[in-house]
């Protein structure tokens, strides 16, 4: 049972803050400043996560952001947080990236999301399943290893995932529900096999 | 397989290492340049008289506010971030596990004749009137201070958060020091400092508190809550909601300590035989042993698992002696004519009456025993239902407020009913410190047990046993004056165990249930690296690494 968190992760008064700057920055782009500096870290994080060339993931952020700025006078506010449409245009820069071949999809593993999918799988720590995982996770759907990653190695709320891949809340607990059994099918495939 | 690159274990990058990285100039220098693409799209040509004037009126645009962005600049200086090397040194109780990754000072520069509004970047405020410092000098004061936001930057800043008989959790940390010249300034009696924390949790039922650096003691701070956009009627129904999860949280764990104490009676405890076919008779002096034969009808019943049951029983003895071991245990000795010696391990058992009314007796205490469990399973059972209800039922006030904020914003921002909790706690000092606005969490029920404990295959002998309880969202510390390290326990929630020994070396476990210490006699820490003592490990380890939008 997990505690609700009472206080939702953007208050009215910083949407608003937001939205303001927005609409600043739509006609004088030096206001974007504090949106750029308030979300850079986050949309670095979310490159890195998938790449293996920090360097390039931060020229890959920087296009987010130009290509952001260059696009901000099509935003239209949604009530969401300017984060979710920085998250897709983060998304597609990196798909472009991929395809420039200008780098290698990668998918960076922490020593305690391990722990997490062994505690998931009810499986021991060791570097035979530790392999099989690594197996699974490399023939997971680019569309489920995404919603894995948001969620075990981002731990994002189902609520902000719904944001970034523009779905229902709902919709983003049961596909990512689905990758899970897909990953854990690999997984124990992988050791029948 | 999609032949993608595994990278286990990668390097961590710091958030100061990623804001180094920050240029939004740069950013704003190729918005001024088209993109390449833009040559590629026939319109373009066409327009390009357009995009020429265009662009001359936005790079003449740039020229005319280059004077605001050199007076920003200004604002900026005054605002900037020190090194690590610049922190102050460490007070008796104040002791960072990693200099080099602790949680930074931001410094502020003013002139201590001038009043000042300090804005931080997590929106709490801190007003300072003019003249406010036992200065020696004009030269500015350097207002150094740092917000903690969550456990790794208080447990990397080594901030205890013990108080009286229980724990911290903290809504909202602040410490705040003020240097002229390098040195320590006061703060004049009548000139206090008002400061307005954010607060990052419902202040409800909080208490506010200051850090004694000397004794590393926690004692009460007078301090206003406040709370601003909050609808009281809505607030209150999720507050009580709250609470009433809380307190049944509580008594979730006060039953499952009772549970893991009631032991069932055993039928030796009432001397009852636990197999008939081992039972046998055996003369012996009632004086010698005075404590058997209160007990009345008294036969034998050899313990089971003695590899020379068999070769006793069937040999002729010519001699038999008994032997006092323990309260409930004998030894009866045999002796054969040829001189060779046997001995069994034996309990007294009743037979007769004697043994029936021993089992009724104990019929009525094992009844009493599992009627007294059934009880308390099913109390938890209904608790742990109730919260499930209560959770639900506050999601769903959650998502309500949270749909009626997003109308708000839609419709103007206009509607009084929004309930959005933006708390602070409000407080005026004429001292340097560390305030808190905090309430004690109990401290979990002992183990009771010692548990061995193993890093990187050796034995780990802990100085100081940190336990985060992650739905509490509590540290608990054994190994202090106030905790002992014997007392060592935790709640029955996933929890993150950190150890640490007299060289600084640290590992950690990851348990998910009390009940997981209960039953392992070794458990192996995963060591933790020098090099991974810092605010962003942590925060990954006690899963608060979330990127929010």
């Amino acid at each position: 049972m997990t505690r609700v968190n009472p206080i939702y992760h953007h208050s009215e008064k910083k949407l608003h803050e937001e939205l303001e700057w927005i609409t600043l920055a739509k006609s004088d782009p030096r206001h974007f400043a504090p949106l750029y500096e308030k979300y850079h870290e986050q949309i670095f994080r979310y490159i890195n996560q998938r790449m293996d060339d920090h360097e390039l993931a931060f020229d890959v952020t920087s296009q987010v952001f130009l290509k952001a700025l260059r696009n901000l006078h099509k935003y239209e506010f949604r009530g969401l947080p300017l984060g979710s449409w920085l998250y897709r245009i983060a998304k597609s820069e990196l798909n472009q990236a991929f395809r420039d071949r200008k780098a290698k999809r990668a998918i960076n593993i922490e020593k305690t999301h391990l722990s997490t999918f062994m505690e998931v799988f009810k499986e021991e720590e060791s570097l035979i399943n530790r392999e099989r995982l690594f197996n699974a996770l490399d023939m997971l759907k680019e569309s489920d290893l995404q919603l894995i990653e948001m969620r075990y190695f981002e731990d994002r709320p189902y609520k902000e995932m719904g944001e970034i891949l523009d779905i229902t809340e709902n919709n983003a607990k049961v596909k990512t529900f689905r990758a899970l059994e897909k990953l854990k099918h690999y997984f124990n495939k992988n050791l029948r096999e | 397989m999609n032949n993608r690159k595994i990278i286990y274990g990668p390097k961590s990058i710091s958030s100061e290492e990623i804001k180094k990285k920050q240029n939004f100039e740069n950013i704003i220098t190729g918005l001024k340049k088209p993109p390449s693409t833009l040559w590629k799209i026939t319109g373009f040509w066409g327009a390009i008289g357009t995009s020429i004037i265009a662009l001359l009126l936005y790079n003449n645009y740039f020229k005319n506010h280059e004077n605001e962005n050199s007076a920003y600049e200004e604002k900026i200086t005054l605002n900037e971030k020190i090194s690590a090397d610049n922190l102050p040194a460490d007070t008796e109780c104040l002791k960072t596990l990693n200099k080099e990754e602790d949680l930074k000072f931001e410094s502020f520069f003013i002139d201590p004749k001038m009043a000042h509004v300090l804005n931080l970047e997590d929106g709490s405020v801190i007003k300072i009137k003019e003249n406010s410092f036992i200065t020696t000098s004009d030269l500015p004061v350097e207002i150094k201070l740092r917000v903690f936001r969550n456990k790794s930057e208080a447990f990397i800043a080594g901030v205890p958060m013990d108080y009286q008989d229980g724990a911290f959790e903290s809504a909202g940390m602040i410490e705040i020091r003020g240097f002229q010249g390098g040195k320590p300034v006061g703060i004049h009696a009548e000139k206090p400092i008002e400061i307005s924390l954010r607060l990052h949790k419902d202040p409800e039922a909080f208490s506010f508190y200051q850090l004694d650096e000397k004794t590393g003691s926690w004692s009460t701070y007078e301090a206003k809550f406040k709370e601003a956009s909050k609808n009281t009627r809505q607030e209150n129904s999720t507050q009580l909601i709250n609470e009433e999860i809380r307190s049944n949280e509580d008594r979730i764990t006060a039953i499952t300590h009772e549970l893991e104490s009631i032991t069932l009676p055993k039928r030796e405890d009432f001397h009852l035989p636990s197999e008939k076919s081992r039972m046998f008779n055996l003369k012996f002096d009632p004086y010698e042993f005075p404590e058997l034969r209160s007990l009345g009808n008294v036969q034998f019943e050899a313990l089971p698992g003695q590899k020379n049951y068999n070769e006793v029983i069937n040999t002729i003895w010519s001699k038999m002696a008994l032997e006092s071991i323990s309260e409930n245990e004998y030894l009866v000795k045999f002796t054969h004519p040829s001189g060779k010696e046997e001995s069994l391990r034996v309990r007294p058992v009743l037979g007769g009456e004697a043994f029936e009314k021993a089992l009724n007796k104990f019929s009525v205490a094992l009844e009493a025993k599992l009627a007294k469990e059934k009880e308390l399973e099913n109390e938890m059972a209904e608790l742990k239902r109730k919260n499930e209800e209560r959770q639900a039922e506050l999601l769903e006030k959650i998502q309500e407020r949270d749909a009626r904020l997003v109308e708000n914003l839609k419709t103007g921002y206009s509607d009084e009913n929004a309930e959005i909790i933006i708390a602070s706690a409000e407080f005026s000092t004429t001292r340097w410190g560390v305030f808190n606005a905090d309430r004690p969490v109990k401290y979990p029920f002992p183990i009771g047990q010692p548990m061995r404990m193993e890093l990187a295959g050796k034995q780990f002998f802990p100085d100081q046993i940190f336990v985060f309880d992650l739905k509490k969202d509590v540290r608990y510390e054994f190994g202090n004056p106030l905790h002992d390290i014997k007392d060592f326990g935790i709640n029955n929630n996933e929890t993150v165990i950190i150890v640490r020994d007299s060289g600084n070396r640290l590992g950690y476990l990851r348990i998910d249930n009390r009940s997981e210490l209960k039953d392992m006699e070794t458990k192996e820490f995963t060591p933790i690296r020098a090099q991974d003592i810092t605010i962003e490990y942590f925060k990954n380890l006690l899963h608060e690494n979330r990127v929010r939008a």
